[in-house]
């Protein structure tokens, strides 16, 4: 049972990793972002391609990832998501717009690294005792676990001591307010994208390590990182943490109890349905005012 | 363009600054086809205090929100100290020396009274711990308030933190949207009084109000709009004793005021 909740975190660690980029993109930009889950899987075949071109380690492309998934927001807020504020673009259209960008960036994968699962290239790890506790876990999982918790808290430094972190908050409470406050809030837009998308890409990294890579890797994490953010009540960054941990443990401890392996997803649906059926807002969507 | 001429108490010509804010013919609506200002001027001198008054949806909340970039007029211009206004960013507007208070949803609810402050003390530039002292010896009731969210206040306590948050960045021109609605009779008094020690500061001020009779007793000049038009605009004084606006614009308010 333990083993099945370590493993839980482990997955909901990584979740909660990703799912911040599309919690805060939504909370600032009222845009929900079906191309999100791309941007891990684009994280992932970074690393990929760092691993099996340049033989380094999936762990050492963390930061290489991290910029590569960083670039490609700031392209597309260049390219597509500025130009559609300024036109005014329905929420509707947003999403339509974020679902083709979506698709372009997974058949771009799909074009050069082909449909079939791929695996980084590394010596097999053997599953060890993690602190001392009666859990085992690869090195990686270790590794996957530890940075993801530091990731974590990163992030909530940021939003919660740093000027921008603030102006980040406050841009999600109301977009005009800060205009005239003087915040040059394409300037913030452009930050939230560079921490969403890279972090997006750093789950990849992180899931990839845990499980074999393949072009819709990111397109199916979506459900359970939406499932995460709506949980924690959508917009709100704790929410999403709190959301992904709770989907990875329900997920995985399920399976202890007898749910065949491939059905595990729907048990975490199942568990967001059930904890929307009792706060209705989300975990963290009551602490809120207009 | 009017003498300076005290007479009980209120202000009734204009300091003789020079043109600070040049408003003209401004045409501007949110629905294609619709226009909420029609041709709409304005002057606002260095020092002054001007009101702009009016029936509701005569244009004046749309007016100001032109003013500060968050709508794009289809016709006319803004020159600010000799700036063009229109096509800017807000954020470069306010860089130019204007800060603006909204009528509602004017503070950051889900932050902290000091947060609401920080970021504006962070637009503003170095030196955000004693700006923040500074408002905070303005609006003193604000400072037991530090920790708890915006959204938790009173409206007077946030329109109070609204006006400081505005006053941070040291504005040229204050640019304030119906200052005393909603807000208890006490308030009202607190706030205007605030108002007229702003002023008498050196700070300009242009204001949309809504109690047009206590606005117009200490506004240097003031302008009336309807149905996206100037209508009339004169010193505050001679507005108030102009039976047309009166009849029009004053009467219902002052019997109001005496019920």
């Amino acid at each position: 049972m333990l083993q099945y909740v370590a493993n839980g975190i482990v997955v909901g660690a990584i979740i909660a990793v990703a799912a911040i980029g599309l919690t805060l993109v939504y909370s600032i930009l009222r845009l929900t972002n079906f191309a999100h889950g791309d941007f891990v899987t684009l994280g992932a075949y970074t690393a990929l391609f760092i691993n099996l071109g340049l033989g380094w380690r999936p762990a050492a492309a963390l930061p290489v990832a991290f910029v590569v998934g960083a670039a490609l927001a700031i392209l597309l807020e260049l390219l597509v998501w500025r130009k559609m504020r300024q036109m005014r673009a329905s929420m509707v259209a947003l999403i339509v717009a974020s679902i083709g960008v979506a698709l372009a960036l997974r058949n771009l994968l799909v074009f050069f690294y082909g449909p079939s699962p791929q695996n980084f290239q590394q010596p097999v790890q053997r599953a060890t005792p993690f602190l001392g506790l009666p859990v085992t876990m690869t090195a990686d999982q270790q590794f996957a676990l530890v940075a993801s918790v530091v990731l974590v808290l990163a992030v909530h430094a940021l939003l919660r001591y740093t000027t921008l972190g603030k102006t980040m908050r406050a841009l999600s409470d109301n977009t005009d307010l800060a205009w005239v406050s003087g915040i040059d809030v394409d300037r913030v837009v452009t930050w939230t994208w560079i921490i969403g998308g890279g972090l997006a890409a750093v789950g990849g990294v992180l899931y990839g390590m845990t499980r074999p890579l393949y072009p819709e890797l990111g397109w199916h994490l979506l459900l359970p990182l939406f499932a995460a953010i709506i949980l924690g009540g959508i917009g709100h960054p704790y929410g999403a943490i709190a959301g992904g941990f709770l989907i990875g443990i329900v997920q995985e401890v399920s399976v202890y109890f007898g749910v065949p392996v491939e059905y595990k997803i729907a048990v975490g649906f199942v568990a967001m349905i059930v904890a929307l059926l009792l706060f209705p807002r989300g975990l963290f969507g009551e602490a809120s005012y207009r | 363009m009017n003498a300076v001429d005290q007479q009980d108490g209120a202000r009734t010509g204009a300091p003789a600054g020079a043109e600070m804010l040049v408003m003209e013919d401004i045409v501007a609506g949110y629905v294609p086809g619709v226009d909420i200002l029609q041709g709409v001027s304005l002057t606002v001198r260095q020092g002054e205090l001007v009101s702009i008054i009016g029936p509701n949806g005569a244009g004046k909340s749309t007016l100001l929100k032109v003013l500060m970039g968050l709508l794009r007029p289809r016709r006319g211009s803004i020159r600010f100290q000799g700036r063009e206004l229109v096509g800017l960013k807000p954020s470069a507007i306010v860089a130019l020396g204007l800060s603006y208070v909204p009528q509602v949803r004017n503070v950051f609810p889900n932050l902290t009274v000091r947060e609401n402050l920080e970021i504006a003390a962070a637009v503003a530039g170095p030196g955000a711990p004693q700006r923040i002292q500074r408002i905070l010896d303005i609006f003193p009731d604000l400072r037991d308030k530090l920790r708890s969210k915006a959204g938790t206040l009173s409206g007077g306590q946030r329109q109070m933190l609204a006006m400081g948050r505005a006053l941070i960045l040291e504005p040229k021109l204050l640019v304030l949207d119906e200052p005393s609605a909603g807000l208890a009779p006490q308030m009202v008094n607190a706030v205007f009084q605030k108002i007229a020690e702003i002023n008498e500061q050196g700070c300009t001020i242009l204001m949309i109000e809504q109690n047009a009779r206590r606005a117009l007793e200490m506004s240097h000049r003031g302008y009336v709009l309807d149905m996206g038009r100037n209508a009339v605009d004169d010193t505050g004084r001679a507005l108030l004793e102009n039976p047309r606006v009166v009849e029009l614009y004053l009467g219902k308010i002052a019997q109001q005021q005496d019920a």
